[in-house]
């Protein structure tokens, strides 16, 4: 060029247009990804619900992000006059995250070597109860364990699986 | 551990997604420009900090930030090829008083931006005044006007 001590450069231009316009494309699919849910609980995310025999389920975000809070639904039914209504969550979960608050309060928890034993009080009423787990992970990584309602004839369980993204 | 990992990351996702936005996302022209700015500031900073407001995991986050910077000018200086790729190279947009328009389009930079320049640096009133306009590599542009006579 006349005067100009540069070079015209078009062609690291164009590449470099191509990649900004890729780039792009990469940005609209990460925007996308989260709309549905892939890193975390997101507007239209799905939560998903691990329904074994119907007598419990666990409503909780397959994806979930690290320093988060986020809720664990547990719903059960119960039988007219019982009184009490016992959870159990096994140590591996307890390990993996920790546990903010549970709505609503429970009578008592027992600790042994498998895990933790949530011991709440119910009206007696029969229908379905729901307890929340407020939780948070404060590591990322996946996180398997099992929470189960314990009754006379045994324990019935659900496993969870979990990622927190760092 | 931890804050070297967040330091490492942020910066290195900072850097890709500047490069992803172009080269105007920098030049901080217009207010809105500025806003955006600022919100990525306070966004990076959470994400940086977590929730350790200690002062050492502050001053450890600046060691990183800082020798990554230092590390990276290093690298650059050594390969023209890596500086290339991670700064730009300047665009000539306006030739002897003709916008360049494909490129401008590209480019995402219009008259009215060249033009700002031109008041602002040259004291010009009209593109026929401008000899060579160049988007430069952080995102300003800059103008030689023409001669008298040319």
């Amino acid at each position: 060029m006349d005067g100009l001590g540069m070079a015209d450069n078009l062609r690291f231009h164009h590449r470099n247009w191509i990649f900004e316009r890729v780039g792009w494309v990469v940005l609209g699919s990460i925007a996308l990804a989260a709309l549905f849910g892939l890193f975390g609980p997101g507007v239209l995310g799905p939560t998903l619900a691990v329904t074994p025999t119907g007598s419990l389920s666990v409503e909780y975000p397959h994806f979930a992000r690290m320093q988060s809070p986020l809720s664990l639904r547990i719903r059960f039914a119960s039988a007219p006059g019982q009184r009490h209504a016992r959870l159990r969550v096994d140590h591996r979960y307890i390990e993996g995250i920790s546990v903010e608050h549970v709505t609503p309060e429970p009578d008592s928890v027992q600790l042994d070597a498998g895990g933790l034993t949530y011991r709440f009080a119910l009206g007696g009423a029969a229908g379905e109860n729901l307890i929340t787990f407020r939780i948070e992970a404060d590591r990322p990584g996946r996180v398997r364990g099992r929470i189960g309602l314990i009754d006379a004839d045994g324990t019935t369980e659900v496993g969870l699986d979990q990622f927190f993204y760092p | 551990m931890d804050i070297l990992m967040r330091g490492l990351s942020v910066y290195v996702f900072l850097l890709i997604i500047f490069r992803i936005s172009g080269q105007r996302s920098l030049g901080q022209v217009t207010t809105f420009d500025f806003v955006l700015l600022l919100i990525i500031a306070e966004t990076t900073q959470q994400a940086l900090l977590g929730d350790d407001f200690s002062v050492t995991n502050g001053l450890l986050l600046i060691v990183t930030l800082i020798g990554l910077d230092i590390g990276l000018s290093l690298l650059k200086q050594r390969s023209p090829n890596l500086d290339r790729l991670l700064e730009g190279l300047p665009l000539l947009i306006v030739e002897n008083g003709e916008p360049l328009g494909d490129r401008m389009a590209k480019a995402r930079v219009d008259e009215e931006d060249v033009m700002s320049a031109a008041r602002e640096l040259q004291g010009l009133e009209r593109m026929e005044q401008i000899k060579y306009a160049v988007l430069e590599r952080n995102g300003a542009i800059t103008i030689i006007k023409r001669a008298a006579g040319e």
